[in-house]
Order: C-alpha cells, then sequence, then structure tokens
C-alpha cells in the first residue's frame, strides 16, 4: 500500500478498526484528504448498498485513493443505464460498480431449481448483463466493475446440500461466472470484481446478518462490510493506480533463516522442513512474481561471494539470474536502493521493499518515503502472506511485455556493454541496428497502450492517464493514436512509445495531446523518429500547424525541452504551449539509425 | 460488565456514528432530536453497538431502539443475562 501523508497516517495510527470507528475515521478523512484527486465511484444495485460508505471511503483513503461515492436506488440498474439524462451520468462517474444478485435477479427461477432449464436461465442473465454493459458503455468512459455472482442461500433449493453434481446452484454459479467472464471480455473497459471469491474468503456463513437483510435489505453482515470494502477498494486501486516495479529483498532471515556470514552455507535454513520451507515460501512468491513480470532485486549487508555460494545452494529456489540487480556489500540500505532504481531506470517510487529487519525498515521509510516499505511479520511462518497482503503488484492485466521483462532487462544491460565498447553516441545508435515499427492503436493494442499509458512518468510530455475506453473515445472523434515498437540485435523492446494527436477546432491545427516512451528505451532519439512519422501521418490529413505540450511533473523533467529541441517555438510564457509549422514536411527529420515502418 | 463502563464507552460509539461531540450525547439523544439520526444511521448505530459490546440485538427490537437511553437499558439486560 502507498505510503499516506503524516495526518492521514496519524488518523490511520488511532483508529481500532471498530464499526463506530469507521464513521467517524470516514469523516476526518474528507478534510484530511481534500487535497487528493477524487475517484468517483457510481453503485448500481439490486440491494441497498449506502450502509458501505464509510467502510469504503477508509479502505480506499487507506490504499491512497480518495473516493467520492454515489448510491443509486437499488432495483434501478437498468434504468439508470438506459436514461442518459439519469442521476448517474450526471454525476459523471470514473467507475460504475455494478452488484447484481441472484437472489434479486432469479429468485424465481432458483426456487424451481430442479426443474428448469439452466443453460436458458444462464444466457438470459449474460444477456441482461451484456445489454446493460453497452448501454452504459454508449454513455460514459467509466470503468465498468460488475461483481460476479455468490451462490445464493436459498434453504430447500438444493436436494442434497454437500453433494456436488450438474445440478448443484454451486455449479450452477461457476458456470454462470465463466459465461459472465467471457461475455465481459470483449467489452472495452469491462471488469469483473470477484466477490464470489471475496465472500469464501470470509466465510459465506459469516457474510449475511438475516436481520439487516430483513429489516433493510442489507445483505451485508457488519464482518462483510468491512471484507467487502477492503476487497472492491483494493481492485480500485489496481485499476487506477501503478503497479510497483520492483521488490528488493534482504537475503539473511528473509530469504533464508541464519545469518550466512556467522553460520556459513551449511548452517543456513533452507530446505523442505520448518522453518526453512517458510523461507522458501517467500522465495516461491518471489518467482511467481518475477514470472509475471515483476524484477526482482537483492538489497543485503553481507560478503558478495558467501551470499552468492547460498543462493547457488541446491535448495534455493531463487538463482543469482532471477535477479535483475544485487547491492551485497555493507553500505546503508537507501544507496542500495537508490542505485537498484538508478540501474533500473526507475522510479523510486516503483521499489517495494522486503526485509526482515524493522531498523532497516524504518531507515529507509524515513531516507525515502516514496519506497513501498512492506511490514513483516515476527514468524517466518508468515512472510508469503505479508507479500501478498502488500498489494504492492496489484495489476489488473498481465500482458506479454511483462512476461519477458526479465528477459528484456537481461538485454539491456549488454546493450550497455556494447556503447562501453563503441565511440560516438551515433556509431553506438547505429551498431543497434533499430528497427522501428509504428501503426495506429487498435483493439489489438489498446489495452497495451492503455497500460504504458498508466505507468510511464519520466519520458512523459503531458502524464494524462486516459483509459482504454477514454482512447477508443478519442479515436473515435478523430484523434491519430500511434504505438511503437522497438527491435534491435539484442531483441525485442516490446510496445515502448505512444503518440497521439487530437484535431483543434480551428482549421489545420493539431496538438499532441500525449507523448511518452518507455525508460528502456530512452536516448536513442526514437521520439525524433516518431514525431516526424506523425508530422506525416497528420499531413495526409491536412494539418499544417503542430501545438506541442508539456505539463511539468515531479518525474518529467527529462522532457522538458523536448519542444524547444525539435523546433518548435514557445505559445506561451509558461513552457506549457510550443508551435511549429508542419511544412515542408523533410524538416521533420528521422535519423538514419532508425529503420522505420508502418503497420497498417 | 459493569453498568458505570458501559455508558462512557456507549456514549463514545454514539459520537462517533452521529458525529456528535461524546458531551451532548445524554439519555435524551434520539431520532426526534438529532437531525444525522435517519433510517441509515440508525442501522449503523445497531451494527457499531453490537460489535462494541458483543452483543446481538433480536430482529424484534432492532427498531425499538430508539433514544441513547433505551440503548444503554438493552445492553445492561443482555449484559446481566
Amino acid at each position: 500500500m502507498p505510503v499516506p501523508p503524516p495526518d492521514v497516517a496519524k488518523l490511520f495510527a488511532s483508529f481500532d478498526g471498530s464499526s463506530a470507528a469507521y464513521q467517524s475515521l470516514a469523516r476526518s478523512l474528507d478534510g484530511a484528504t481534500s487535497e487528493w484527486p477524487e475517484l468517483r465511484v457510481a453503485v448500481l444495485s439490486t440491494c441497498t448498498t449506502e450502509v458501505l460508505q464509510p467502510f469504503l471511503i477508509v479502505e480506499a483513503a487507506r490504499r491512497g485513493l480518495r473516493l467520492n461515492l454515489w448510491f443509486g436506488p437499488f432495483g434501478q440498474i437498468e434504468q439508470q443505464v438506459l436514461d442518459a439524462q439519469s442521476p448517474l451520468f450526471a454525476f459523471k462517474p470514473d467507475v460504475v460498480w455494478i452488484f447484481a444478485r441472484l437472489e434479486d435477479w432469479a429468485e424465481r427461477e432458483l426456487l424451481q431449481f430442479a426443474a428448469i432449464n439452466l443453460s436458458e436461465l444462464r444466457d438470459a442473465i449474460v444477456k441482461r448483463i451484456t445489454s446493460i454493459t453497452a448501454a452504459a458503455r454508449s454513455r460514459t468512459n467509466a470503468s465498468l466493475l460488475w461483481s460476479n455472482f455468490a451462490t445464493p442461500r436459498l434453504p430447500g433449493v438444493v436436494s442434497a446440500p454437500g453433494l456436488s453434481d450438474a445440478r448443484s446452484l454451486n455449479a450452477f454459479c461457476n458456470a454462470l461466472n465463466e459465461d459472465m467472464g467471457r461475455a465481459l471480455a470483449n467489452l472495452s473497459g469491462a471488469w469483473i470484481f470477484d466477490l464470489a471469491h471475496t465472500i469464501s474468503q470470509c466465510g459465506a456463513s459469516r457474510w449475511t446478518d438475516s436481520r439487516m437483510t430483513l429489516l433493510a435489505r442489507i445483505p451485508f453482515s457488519g464482518e462483510a462490510l468491512v471484507a467487502l470494502s477492503r476487497s472492491l477498494a483494493r481492485v480500485l486501486r489496481a485499476l487506477r493506480m501503478p503497479p510497483r516495479k520492483c521488490l528488493v529483498l534482504d537475503l539473511d532471515n528473509t530469504l533464508w533463516g541464519g545469518v550466512v556470514g556467522e553460520v556459513g552455507v551449511a548452517g543456513i535454513k533452507m530446505g523442505d522442513s520448518f522453518p526453512g520451507n517458510a523461507y522458501l515460501a517467500l522465495q516461491k512468491a518471489a518467482l511467481a512474481l518475477r514470472n509475471r513480470g515483476v524484477l526482482l532485486a537483492i538489497a543485503s549487508k553481507n560478503n558478495e561471494a558467501e551470499a552468492l555460494e547460498a543462493l547457488a545452494h541446491p535448495d534455493s529456489i531463487l538463482r543469482p539470474s532471477d535477479f535483475a540487480a544485487m547491492e551485497i556489500h555493507w553500505e546503508d540500505k537507501a544507496t542500495s536502493l537508490r542505485r537498484i532504481a538508478g540501474k533500473l531506470n526507475i522510479g523510486i517510487d516503483a521499489l517495494a521493499f522486503f526485509d526482515d529487519n524493522a531498523t532497516e525498515r524504518e531507515w529507509v521509510r524515513a531516507q525515502m518515503p516514496e519506497v513501498g516499505v512492506i511490514e513483516v511479520p515476527a514468524s517466518p511462518a508468515d512472510y508469503a502472506a505479508a507479500l501478498e497482503a502488500s498489494e504492492m503488484f496489484d495489476a489488473p492485466l498481465v500482458t506479454a511485455d511483462d512476461l519477458r521483462r526479465a528477459e528484456m532487462y537481461q538485454q539491456q544491460e549488454q546493450r550497455r556493454a556494447l556503447q562501453q565498447t563503441s565511440g560516438s553516441v551515433e556509431d553506438f545508435l547505429m551498431s543497434l541496428d533499430m528497427k522501428v515499427q509504428v501503426g495506429p492503436v487498435n483493439g489489438d493494442t489498446l489495452e497495451r497502450v492503455a497500460q504504458l499509458i498508466a505507468k510511464t512518468n519520466q519520458f512523459n510530455l503531458t502524464t494524462r492517464r486516459h483509459t482504454q475506453a477514454e482512447l477508443a473515445a478519442m479515436i473515435q472523434a478523430g484523434a491519430v493514436a500511434l504505438w511503437m515498437r522497438v527491435t534491435d540485435r539484442f531483441g525485442d523492446n516490446g510496445l515502448t512509445g505512444v503518440i497521439i494527436a487530437v484535431p483543434e477546432k480551428e482549421a489545420g491545427l493539431w496538438r499532441i495531446d500525449t507523448l511518452l516512451l518507455s525508460c528502456r528505451i530512452i536516448g536513442r532519439n526514437i521520439e525524433t523518429g516518431l514525431l516526424g512519422l506523425l508530422a506525416r501521418e497528420i499531413a495526409s490529413r491536412g494539418a499544417q500547424v503542430l501545438i506541442g505540450e508539456f505539463i511539468p511533473t515531479a518525474k518529467n523533467e527529462l522532457v522538458r525541452d523536448f519542444y524547444p529541441r525539435h523546433g518548435f517555438t514557445a505559445e506561451s510564457a509558461d513552457g506549457r504551449l510550443w508551435r511549429r509549422e508542419l511544412l515542408p514536411l523533410d524538416s521533420f527529420a528521422i535519423p538514419s539509425y532508425l529503420h522505420l515502418a508502418y503497420a497498417e | 460488565m459493569p453498568n458505570d463502563s458501559i455508558e462512557p464507552r456507549l456514549r463514545r460509539v454514539f459520537s462517533q456514528v452521529l458525529a456528535l461531540t461524546e458531551e451532548s450525547v445524554n439519555d435524551a439523544t434520539a431520532p426526534d432530536n438529532t437531525a444525522q439520526w435517519d433510517s441509515l444511521a440508525h442501522l449503523r448505530l445497531v451494527m457499531a453497538v453490537e460489535g462494541e459490546f458483543g452483543i446481538t440485538i433480536p430482529a424484534e427490537q432492532i427498531m425499538d431502539m430508539i433514544s441513547f437511553k433505551i440503548a444503554r437499558l438493552m445492553i445492561e439486560e443482555q449484559s446481566a443475562a
């Protein structure tokens, strides 16, 4: 979880987690987080959900989100999405959470569960979902977050509770959830909140309180209100905020038991029996993260040779080659973390730090508040669970590029080695044999482009975080959006650049809304080539003048002079707007060492 | 649970849920004289009271808890049982 600012942290420090405390903390947070950008979440449901409000506010704030919530009247999902003038759309939501219960949508059918055609019922429900989604999508760019279905608790319906066969209510719900997932996968900006999983984690028998259901149509117990809010806030955070990119691990008493410098490789605890297997559980969790694109690094106070020997131990699951960076020496850990971020060319705020030593954690927290410091429990038995509970690496999608990231960083190392042996920068860039492929953003690339937009901070001229749905709408409205991918002699860097230009009202005037490159290809003048291609593309659509925009942030100092360097003249005194005539097009030179190709 | 410890804890719960100062909560605090005490706040209050004192108010009595004093008596009764 992100580190909250001090005043908010103070409010949480005195929070006891009781139901009453949620109510009062939610009110206090309203003032304490007033500077945060708000996330507008609309709730549409078949039952009463307003009671969730303070719980959601608190659990979201804990994760760095300020929620502005709107609750639709219960049982009016269609009424809200079918009417363009409805209060739902007037609210201008960023996210619409849709929560329909089977008990509310299909009670009559479920009461004759043994007699009905189950696949017809599933089809009817999925059709209802897709038509609600389509109606909402035609009127808003908000993310549409559907809860999936939990098995309803309907006494008497199941012939042999506990026996799972094709006609069990559970099997029906599982099949329905699968159908729903398939149907929503094709709809842009639609997501599924795994409510069924949240309920099973909490325990279905503890989830509802029949008194609240019967008196007020509230299908939640007090415990469920907290569990649901945590789970939903976690999903909202994953949808809206970038994950950490690198897990930095300590070694002694973290990846194995004992201090290798004292007990030697033979004496450390790492293996099949406790506590060695607890340390290996953490290693497995770290390996799983690596396999879905998170970089691993080491920051350890140790003798390097001994530490590497321990990692080469046959029982060790992680190997030296699994780590993208290693800082093993006796310098302080804040220095190590800075070097790791520098070496991997990522921000300090992309690091998460896992160290059993509370003093080290405190030191890093004090020196570098941007680092995600994971609270490590006292017993190694709880380490792996603590890594998961940290929520540091939650991301809604794993793309093909994520899967190859660790490998790409190895290629990066080889490129750096080559740079040291080449003469001029031009010679080096020539020797890379770069092939730059550029193409229009469309269905195939929308997801990856949106992901890049969400997480690129340094080479990003405007840092506008367009969602998939917003991008699709911009392109629909006439914007030219290009993606770029770069291959060189060391391998494929993947989709690593985006430029988007939009036509302005004044004829012939176009504005660059978004221009960004992934940090791993910075310093190769690829941006110059990308700008050149964009210029040619929009010139063919009648553009004559191009306006560039630079919006400074804490991270994008790197590109402050991008427009003046590319022949733009100041259009506003604050350095935000820049202007350049498009013609002659040849003045947008494309460096000779870039082999550009345009993909249709 | 001694009755004299119930009152300050209950006052705290009421003040947190209804956004009142603890001093302003007394036996007479009720929906009639407390604007924030609407039907939703009522359920929040019931859940918060149950959580604080580890009790379960029977469904039939939930809507009867219509003043601080009644809430206090309900808790005292359950604690004595």
